[in-house]
């Protein structure tokens, strides 16, 4: 029983405590969010009807429990706010600091999708995707077109800094 | 067609952000999402140190909350199983036994907890649906590879279907299959129609 449960949590463990932290929980609170899901995931087995993948009903229950802890205590911003950036220091700045500094913003304004951003770069599967966001394969891809278009006002201008 | 184009160019920039240039994508596309890629790892790596590597505390805390809701049975670490003691940890939870009487009365789900003899043969978290026993393992296609060829050994053809998110392995019932499953800590696996369904999928890391 116990090295089952040990696989279980050693599998969810770290992708779903990075989820809680790119949705805005302190590490505390992912820790406490994770336990719950654990928890939850072990209780309500008799729930799950085998229809869906076991994964899609595991991060489901995971995004349920994030969204109720956020009701005690909301999202902060993960990452320390940076100084204000002068436009003359943006000038000086090289192609790769200004995207980093963009998606910085983008991960501040729009978590959800730079946390699918992220999967994405991770080389993650667009079904397994859909499974951690709760969208179908076809909505995931949608998505994450939605996500590329979203992301380029905060470093279209980045790109006038490259050079040949 | 517009769309088609804007989609074609969504779809490399897509690959190039996992690390996949399409040769025959626009550079600036290649060049403009791996500066993106290059961020988001960074970013990660930030978020990742934020996240304590040691969990070994939490887990501990874990298992007591499991106790204390009566949800887990400690057990000995170095016990010797037999098939007997392993099948009874199959059902280790009072709600699962509770479950087991529900299955009779036909609300057919239940937790399976399996028992691993070593941490590198760390069995699959299996969930008994109505549709399927569902197996959470590390590579679904080396597990199916395994149990096919275990149950031809005992006289039997498996049938395996090949899903994008999980493989499907049936099984005609019999002594000897159920035998074997036993033997690969799966008990009491879902029946269909005379047949055993087994749903492979991979547990994400």
């Amino acid at each position: 029983m116990e090295i089952a449960v040990r696989n279980l949590y050693s599998s969810y463990r770290k992708p779903m405590l990075r989820f809680f932290v790119y949705k805005g929980a302190s590490a505390d609170m992912a820790e406490d969010v994770f336990q719950d899901v654990m928890i939850k995931v072990i209780k309500a087995a008799q729930t799950f009807t085998g229809a869906g993948t076991l994964q899609a009903w595991i991060w489901q229950i995971a995004r349920n429990t994030l969204i109720e802890h956020f009701r005690k205590a909301p999202p902060f911003d993960p990452l320390p706010p940076d100084d204000k950036v002068e436009e003359s220091e943006l000038r000086n700045m090289s192609a790769d600091e200004c995207v980093t500094r963009g998606i910085e913003e983008f991960g501040k304004t729009e978590p959800d999708r730079c946390y699918a951003l992220t999967l994405q770069m991770d080389g993650i599967s667009i079904i397994n995707i859909g499974e951690i966001l709760g969208r179908t394969e076809q909505a995931t891809k949608q998505y994450l077109y939605e996500c590329r278009k979203k992301l380029g006002p905060f470093i279209e201008h980045c790109f006038k800094l490259l050079t040949d | 067609m517009a769309n088609d184009k804007d989609h074609l160019q969504d779809e490399q920039w897509l690959a190039a952000l996992a690390g996949h240039s399409d040769s025959s994508a626009s550079p600036d596309i290649n060049r403009q999402a791996q500066l993106v890629r290059d961020a988001l790892l960074k970013r990660q790596e930030q978020i990742d140190r934020i996240i304590p590597e040691s969990a070994e505390g939490n887990f501990q805390q874990l298992l007591r909350r499991l106790d204390n809701e009566g949800l887990m049975k400690l057990v000995p670490p170095k016990q010797t199983w037999s098939l007997k003691n392993i099948a009874a940890l199959l059902w280790p939870m009072p709600q699962a036994f509770a479950l087991a009487t529900t299955l009779a009365l036909g609300i057919a789900i239940g937790l399976i907890v399996q028992h691993q003899k070593k941490p590198e043969e760390q069995g699959p978290f299996a969930v008994r649906g109505e549709q399927a026993t569902i197996l959470l393992v590390a590579d679904p296609l080396e597990k199916v590879v395994e149990l096919r060829n275990g149950l031809r050994a005992v006289g039997s053809s498996p049938e395996i279907i090949i899903n994008e998110n999980r493989i499907v392995l049936k099984v005609k019932q019999t002594d000897p299959v159920l035998d074997y499953l036993i033997s690969q800590r799966i008990t009491q696996p879902t029946i269909v129609d005379g047949q055993v369904v087994l749903a492979i999928e991979r547990a994400r890391k």
